[in-house]
């Protein structure tokens, strides 16, 4: 894990609104036995890296403590201010594999949370963290965190014309390939459940799949000349946002799941793309051509008029959306001879602030969180991808580099 | 008279079936003995010696050579791609002649197959786009086929994005290889 400090808090960034900072955490970690130490060791990377990734904590790595269940040096931890302390014991029993969990107020003197989490394969293990971390969060009322115990899935490029969509935690500790064989591309969340997903497969002609994770089984959803890609999904999760090109020209259409309809939402004859919903799924934000290169618009889904919103940057060709807010990717250089510049931009459809997200590197494919605190992304460096996040409210941004392949879209 | 026409016959019937045995064979130095024994056969002697079976056989030889010619051809279009700028999706200077080559070579060998038009691009940006702009890429070149005369409905069109590279190095060279259009006949 890779953490980078990017730039001062700016008073327009209202994503999070109360921001709590600098909680001082001591982490104690405990074998049950012999057999399962080099699982606590794993247990103990982890918990601290999730805690790192919260960004509201200093962590602070302990064995003061002889046992899990020793009694607690309150002064010693008074006298480095040391706020709370977690305690988590590994336990590896019956064929599975948890931790118990306790959380102090050392200020109070009181206990905060017991908990116990099991999984039923070790490699499952980071869950285990992400949940303890989540509930935390959850707990001491910081933010939500609930992303942290979730999948991201995401497609990554193996060869020529070959890919695989994977699934995974955050921190891609645990990943397991769920489609391979094909070229699979652009995985989409039908919704937070995580219990059926979009992809499209590019075979004699493009088409996108509704694959349910849990049954493992397919349907087709609909085909289309050229290319195919589900760029969004509306809350209810009935209807998708499309890019086609039944007549080779790629626009934007609306999908009704239920109905089955398929409505038109762009006619421009350059290049529409990357419709995300917004304002209640009745308006879109897409990236366009429409002035000489990529940018961002929006229009009403049943209405033709087209409005602009980013007029900086020459090039900005992938936009998401979170409630008032869109984030978009801009190429900063023009270079077709070496390496060019992509950073993510923040914009509010209320100001006309614009928040430089990353600073180097290329930068792609931002996705805001549930709850809309953080974002996911991908940075390209080299020969490597990573997946990236930034805690918005915080500013602060983590790399979690991909062991073989390219990433080429995610969704979490 | 009809010893003549037997021997004519059986010098007709040696052709046909010279062709026909020969055509299976691809003796890489069977054009080289064809020139040598076309300059010395005799043609009315042929049907009394081998030298009219080598004779008859270097004519059927030297049609399968121009056989094995247009075979190169046909497969010539599909090993062609037409390349783009950086960013853009609109033909080149350069690159229309070789529009005019595929167009050409379309309509002279395979003027009822299926063609598919596959662009692709470089690996900047993020590939929603790219996937688009490779389609209009392969539009572009479609467009300009059938202003040269390849039927419009034996075109069709798909987009890789950056998904199929023919090289990966970080280099200028590599990325303008990625920025094309490639052709699969029948596929």
């Amino acid at each position: 894990m890779i953490q980078l400090s990017v730039f001062a808090a700016d008073a327009t960034m209202d994503i999070v609104k109360q921001v709590r900072e600098n909680i001082k955490i001591a982490v104690e970690t405990f074998s049950s036995g012999k057999s399962d130490v080099d699982f606590s060791k794993k247990i103990e990377k982890m918990i601290v890296a999730d805690l790192k990734v919260a960004a509201v904590f200093l962590v602070n790595e302990s064995d003061i403590s002889p046992k899990y269940d020793s009694p607690i040096p309150v002064l010693q931890y008074r006298n480095t201010n040391t706020q709370l302390l977690l305690r988590v014991q590994s336990i590896v029993s019956g064929g599975k594999y948890g931790i118990l969990a306790d959380l102090y107020d050392l200020e109070h003197n009181r206990k905060l949370l017991a908990k116990k989490y099991s999984v039923s394969s070790e490699e499952r293990y980071p869950f285990l963290t992400h949940k303890l971390t989540a509930d935390i969060a959850k707990k001491l009322e910081i933010e939500d965190l609930g992303w942290m115990e979730k999948f991201v899935i995401f497609a990554k490029n193996t060869s020529a014309k070959a890919s695989e969509i994977v699934i995974g935690d955050y921190s891609l500790t645990f990943t397991q390939t769920i489609i391979s064989g094909s070229l699979s591309l652009f995985p989409k969340w039908r919704d937070e459940t995580q219990r059926e997903f979009f992809y499209t497969e590019i075979g004699d002609k493009p088409t996108l799949y509704r694959a349910n994770l849990y049954t493992g089984k397919k349907e087709k959803v609909t085909t289309s000349d050229g290319m195919l890609v589900c760029s969004d999904v509306s809350r209810d999760g009935n209807k998708l946002l499309l890019t086609m090109a039944p007549d080779d020209q790629p626009d934007i259409y609306v999908y009704d799941l239920e109905s089955k309809k398929l409505t038109r939402v762009t006619d421009y004859k350059g290049i529409d793309v990357n419709g995300n919903f917004v304002d209640d799924d009745d308006t879109i934000v897409f990236v366009s051509d429409r002035l000489g290169g990529p940018n961002i618009f929006s229009k009403k889904v049943n209405e033709k008029a087209v409005q602009q919103m980013v007029f900086k940057g020459r090039n900005n060709n992938f936009c998401t959306s979170f409630k008032n807010y869109i984030a978009y990717v801009s190429r900063d250089t023009n270079n077709e001879f070496s390496d060019n510049a992509f950073n993510i931009y923040l914009i509010s459809t209320q100001t006309d602030y614009i928040r430089q997200l990353t600073t180097t590197g290329k930068n792609l494919f931002p996705r805001f969180s549930p709850s809309g605190d953080s974002m996911l992304y991908i940075k390209r460096f080299k020969n490597e991808s990573a997946l990236g996040i930034i805690r918005l409210g915080y500013n602060k941004s983590f790399l979690f580099p991909l062991k073989t392949g390219k990433l080429q879209a995610i969704d979490w | 008279m009809k010893k003549s026409l037997f021997y004519l016959l059986t010098i007709v019937a040696l052709v046909m079936t010279g062709c026909g045995a020969k055509s299976d064979a691809m003796d890489p130095t069977a054009g080289e003995k064809t020139e040598q024994q076309a300059d010395t056969a005799v043609p009315e002697q042929a049907a009394d010696t081998q030298e009219p079976v080598a004779e008859e056989g270097a004519v059927a030889t030297a049609e399968e050579e121009s056989v094995a010619e247009e075979t190169a051809k046909e497969t010539g279009v599909e090993e062609m791609a037409v390349y783009f700028d950086f960013d853009k999706f609109n033909i080149r200077g350069d690159m229309a002649a070789v529009v005019q080559e595929v167009a050409d070579k379309l309509k002279a060998g395979h003027a009822g197959a299926t063609v598919k038009l596959e662009g692709n691009c470089d690996e900047w940006g993020t590939d929603e786009y790219n996937y688009a702009l490779g389609l209009k890429r392969a539009k572009s070149v479609k467009d300009t086929l059938v202003q040269y005369g390849v039927a419009e409905t034996n075109l069709k069109l798909i987009s890789y994005g950056e998904s199929n590279p023919v090289c990966t190095e970080k280099n200028d060279a590599c990325w303008a290889k990625n920025r094309r259009v490639e052709f699969k006949i029948n596929p």
